[in-house]
C-alpha cells in the first residue's frame, strides 16, 4: 500500500514537472517574440538596403568577380532568420532546461510519510493555473512554430523568385498572395504531425486536470473526515 | 515591463519598415525584334519615384540594332550590350493621379513601367515626345533584329 502511494506520488509530481516545463514555454513567449521581431527589422534593413543601393548606385557598381548585390542580400536575409529562428527556439529550450524539477525526489524516498509530507503542500489553485498556463504555452508553440516555417518559407520564396527576376532567368514579376498560399500550403504539410502531437497532449493536460480536481476534492473530504 | 516597451518598439520599427517596402517597385519587358520596322524601348515612371532601369541588348546572329536617341545620337551594336539608366525623384512625394504617353499605364499602385514598343509610327513618337502631367519617360528607338530586356527598379520615396 504504501508502495503504491509513493509510486502515485511519484507519477504525479513527474506530471506536474512537466507542467512546469510547459508553462515556461508559454512564459518564453514575449522573449520568443522580441527575437522574432529584431529578426524581422534586420532582414527588413537588410532587404531595403539593398534595394536603395540598387537604385540609386546600380548593379554594376559591384567589383566584378563579387556575388551580385542581390545574392548577397538574399543569402544574408536568410542566414539572419536562420539565425532568428535557432536564438528563438534555443531560447525557449535553455529557458525550459533551467526549470527545477525533481526536488520531491529526496523527500518521496522517505516512503508514505514523505508522499503524504509532499500531497499536503501541494498548492492545488497554482497547480491548476499552472496547467491552464501549459495548456496555452503548447497551443501557442504549436502555432509559432507553423507561423515560423510560414514566414520563411514566404522570404525564401520571395528571395528566389525576387532573384530569378532581376537575374533575367524569369520575366514573371513576383507575386506576393501565390508566395503566401504556396508557402503556408508548405508550413501546413510540414508542421501537420507536430500540430497533431500538441493538440494530444493539451488534450492529455486536460485530463490531467480533472483528474487532479477530482482527487482534490476528494482529498479534502477524506481530510475533513479524519 | 522593459520586455513590453522592448516588444513594442521592434514592432512598431517592423511597422515602418513594411511601409517602406511597399514604396519598391520592379517591372520587366523582354521582346525579340524581328521586324524591318522601328520599335521603341519606353521607360516611364511617375515623378516622384527615383527609378533605375537595366537595357540589355543582343543582336541575333549576323545581324545589328542601332539605337536611336531622341537627341539624335545613335550606336551601333553588334554584340552583347547592356547600359542603366537611372531617372532621379524630381517631384514631392504627394500622390496623385499622373497621366502618361498612349499605353503608357502609370498609376499610383503602378508607378514605374517598361515596354518594347513595336513597329512605331510618327505618331507614337511624337506622343513620346510630349510633355507629361506628373510622369518622366526616357525612351529610344531601336533597329534591326535582335532581342530586348529591361529590368526596371523604382522607389517612391
Amino acid at each position: 500500500m504504501e508502495q503504491q502511494l509513493s509510486s502515485k506520488m511519484e507519477e504525479l509530481l513527474r506530471a506536474l514537472d512537466q507542467v512546469k516545463k510547459y508553462r515556461e514555454i508559454a512564459a518564453s513567449m514575449i522573449d520568443i517574440a522580441i527575437i522574432l521581431s529584431a529578426t524581422t527589422v534586420a532582414v527588413l534593413v537588410l532587404v531595403i538596403s539593398g534595394n536603395l543601393w540598387t537604385i540609386f548606385n546600380g548593379v554594376t557598381t559591384i567589383p566584378e568577380n563579387h556575388l551580385p548585390l542581390s545574392a548577397l542580400v538574399g543569402n544574408g536575409s536568410i542566414l539572419v532568420i536562420i539565425a532568428g529562428i535557432t536564438g528563438a527556439i534555443l531560447r525557449v529550450t535553455l529557458r525550459v532546461n533551467a526549470v527545477k524539477v525533481g526536488q520531491w525526489k529526496s523527500i518521496l524516498n522517505e516512503g508514505a510519510p514523505g508522499a503524504i509530507k509532499l500531497l499536503a503542500e501541494l498548492k492545488w489553485e497554482t497547480i491548476f493555473k499552472d496547467i491552464r498556463s501549459a495548456k496555452l504555452g503548447l497551443s501557442l508553440y504549436g502555432f509559432l512554430k507553423t507561423f515560423l516555417i510560414w514566414v520563411f518559407g514566404n522570404v525564401i520564396l520571395f528571395l528566389y523568385w525576387d532573384a530569378l527576376v532581376k537575374g533575367n532567368i524569369i520575366h514573371l514579376s513576383v507575386n506576393p498572395i501565390a508566395i503566401m498560399i504556396a508557402s503556408l500550403l508548405l508550413a501546413l504539410a510540414l508542421s501537420n504531425r507536430d500540430l497533431r502531437k500538441r493538440y494530444e497532449q493539451v488534450g492529455h493536460l486536460d485530463s490531467l486536470l480533472w483528474e487532479l480536481r477530482w482527487f482534490d476534492s476528494e482529498f479534502r473530504r477524506a481530510d475533513f473526515k479524519t | 515591463m522593459k520586455k513590453s516597451w522592448l516588444l513594442f518598439t521592434l514592432l512598431l520599427a517592423v511597422a515602418i519598415l513594411v511601409s517602406l517596402i511597399f514604396s519598391f517597385h520592379s517591372v520587366s519587358a523582354f521582346a525579340d525584334l524581328n521586324s524591318s520596322n522601328e520599335s521603341a524601348v519606353v521607360i516611364s515612371k511617375a515623378t516622384y519615384v527615383s527609378l533605375r532601369a537595366q537595357i540589355y541588348i543582343s543582336p541575333f546572329p549576323n545581324s545589328t540594332l542601332t539605337l536611336l536617341f531622341p537627341d539624335g545620337s545613335q550606336k551601333t551594336v553588334t554584340t552583347y550590350y547592356n547600359f542603366e539608366v537611372f531617372l532621379p525623384n524630381t517631384a514631392e512625394p504627394i500622390r496623385y493621379l499622373p497621366t502618361g504617353p498612349q499605353n503608357i499605364y502609370i498609376s499610383n499602385e503602378h508607378p514605374i513601367d517598361a515596354q518594347v514598343i513595336p513597329n512605331i509610327t510618327n505618331d507614337t513618337i511624337s506622343n513620346l515626345n510630349g510633355s507629361f502631367s506628373k510622369v518622366s519617360v526616357y525612351w529610344f528607338e531601336i533597329q534591326g533584329n535582335g532581342s530586348v530586356s529591361i529590368s526596371v527598379f523604382g522607389v517612391g520615396i
